[in-house]
């Protein structure tokens, strides 16, 4: 992306800015956790699943409030 | 720079407003002084992610030079406020919260934040928040960028996420009032849990654009503040129609508490065991004088129960579904690793490849949640439930945690899962301080059909009328 004059102002003041913030671990790629999840979602489609609808439902794809 | 006493920091927009009136203050004094505690306090509670006190001193002088020509703008004219980091601002940072978007620069303005620019409002600050607004489901406080979001009661609690810069900048006098935004529960619980008035409006009815994407369907942008009136003031300024966002619902609002049907013709619906053994112990007897407090305004109520559906696997599927492909070149490029949260990392990644029948299925049961609450609120008006069923966690703890010790909760979940289904409904809802528990806020939240606004701000109002809650601060 390019980057304009102001851009570039606002992004050292934001590296100012941001270094007096602690800065949050590092956190390492986990693959049991990333199985956690794939369980979990699963779980989740099984409930899903035991919900019965009518053939006829449409997804609410025209969200309306 | 004038020495303002202490109070003005927790002034509501009207009394402000009436200062700006008045001349005992002028935008310029207020800009700085707002300014100045802003930049002083902020990252005291991880709150604030960009100072921007320079560009609204610049605005405040047109402002002032406005006022002097009495060119009057509204109530938020000349007033400072916060902006959650997931609304941009052309040509500065915003990060989302999180590490891989630390340097972001956008070339446009959000709608809402160029709304109220236009109504001489003074965006002193862009306010921290959870990492992509929690879409891959976090379990600690400190999953953000900017360190966990104190809690200005007590640093040693959280103050809520994902709006949690928004939550604890009002609730610490750092600004009059903050946009946050909600997908399932990001106004209302920093709202609850650091004691300020946050308002969730009705889906389409505010802008989102140039706000973070998390979830096309469910996203909201929302005020927090001081009191019920204050967010119905800034509700008026950022509603409206917006041919920039396609989810816009092209309807105003307009703050009107006076023509709401009197309080005897509406009917709360409420499950007893949210007043009685489903909270945490602590909380029961404020929730039980809030309950009372409400009871008081005259508005009949009835007990009801929320329709049965699986509301957790439902908002799973869709922000999953929906988060994953938003942030799909950032999971698939290895990026999202630089996340702070590991369940963030992880969820994101098995998001990735929920299949289509999950998302599908989610969406048609969706159409039917729509349908039932359709009825429900054919028989009542409001829900009424605690925001919040515990305080605010530490912030030491997983979010998740609960004492080995804690008693089971009741079968009955009462309207447990009020928040989930009225984001899934696109409802609005108000929280409402009402109280405090170990020295930790406490709060109610009513919920109504799409585009009942100014009736949830009318009882709201009346509510704060009758409790001073909402005044209460914290002492550092």
């Amino acid at each position: 992306m390019k980057l304009s004059r102001r851009s570039m102002l606002a992004l050292a003041g934001a590296g100012a800015a941001m270094a007096q913030t602690p800065s949050p671990p590092a956190a390492p790629a986990n693959p049991d956790k990333v199985a956690a999840a794939r369980e979990e979602n699963r779980r989740s489609a099984e409930n899903l699943a035991k919900f019965e609808i009518p053939m006829s439902t449409e997804p609410a794809f025209t969200f309306r409030a | 720079m004038k020495d303002f006493d202490e109070q003005l920091f927790w002034a509501t927009i009207p009394e402000l407003n009436a200062k700006l009136k008045a001349r005992e203050a002028t935008a310029l004094e207020l800009a700085r002084a707002f300014g100045d505690r802003l930049e002083k306090l902020g990252r005291r509670y991880n709150a604030l992610a960009l100072p921007l006190t320079e560009s609204a001193i610049r605005k405040a002088k047109e402002v002032d030079a406005d006022l002097k020509r009495e060119r009057f703008r509204g109530p938020l004219q000349g007033i400072p406020f916060g902006a959650k980091d997931l609304l941009s601002v052309e040509g500065q940072i915003t990060t989302w919260g999180a590490k891989p978007y630390a340097a972001q620069v956008f070339d446009h303005t959000a709608t809402v934040l160029t709304r109220l620019d236009k109504l001489g409002a003074l965006l002193i600050g862009k306010l921290a928040m959870v990492e992509l607004a929690g879409g891959g489901g976090y379990n600690m406080a400190g999953a953000s960028l900017f360190g966990p979001g104190l809690n200005p009661w007590n640093r040693a609690r959280w103050s809520g996420g994902s709006s949690s810069g928004s939550g604890a900048a009002v609730a610490a006098g750092l600004v009059p009032y903050a946009l946050g935004s909600e997908t399932s529960g990001s106004i209302l619980t920093p709202a609850a849990f650091c004691g300020v008035t946050g308002l969730r409006p009705t889906y389409g009815l505010v802008s989102r654009y140039g706000a973070m994407a998390l979830s096309w369907t469910m996203d909201k942008v929302g005020p927090l503040a001081r009191t019920a009136e204050d967010c119905a003031l800034v509700l008026q300024a950022i509603a409206g129609k917006d041919s920039l966002d396609p989810a816009s619902a092209g309807k105003s609002f307009y703050y009107v508490p006076d023509v709401v049907r009197k309080f005897s013709d509406l009917k709360i619906g409420f499950a007893p065991v949210d007043f009685g053994e489903r909270p945490d112990t602590n909380l029961r007897p404020v929730l039980a004088q809030a309950f009372e407090t409400v009871k008081s305004l005259g508005i009949p109520m009835v007990e009801k129960k929320l329709p049965k559906f699986p509301y957790g696997a439902m908002t799973g599927a869709i922000i999953g579904a929906e988060g994953a492909s938003i942030f799909e070149a950032l999971i698939s490029s290895g990026q999202v690793d630089q996340l702070a949260d590991p369940d963030q990392i992880a969820g994101l990644k098995a998001r990735l490849d929920m299949p289509a029948r999950d998302y599908l299925k989610a969406m048609r049961i969706r159409a039917l949640l729509q349908h039932e609450f359709h009825k429900l609120f054919s028989e009542v008006d409001i829900l009424l439930a605690p925001t919040r069923y515990t305080v605010a966690p530490e912030i030491s703890k997983p979010l998740d945690y609960r004492p080995p010790d804690a008693p089971k909760p009741p079968e009955d979940t009462g309207m447990g899962a009020l928040i989930p289904a009225g984001n899934l409904g696109g409802l609005p809802a108000i929280s409402l301080p009402c109280g405090f528990a170990d020295g930790l806020p406490v709060a109610i939240q009513l919920v109504g059909n799409p585009f009942s606004e100014n009736t949830l701000l009318a009882v709201g109002k009346a509510f704060q009328d009758r409790t001073d809650f909402h005044r209460q601060r914290p002492k550092a």
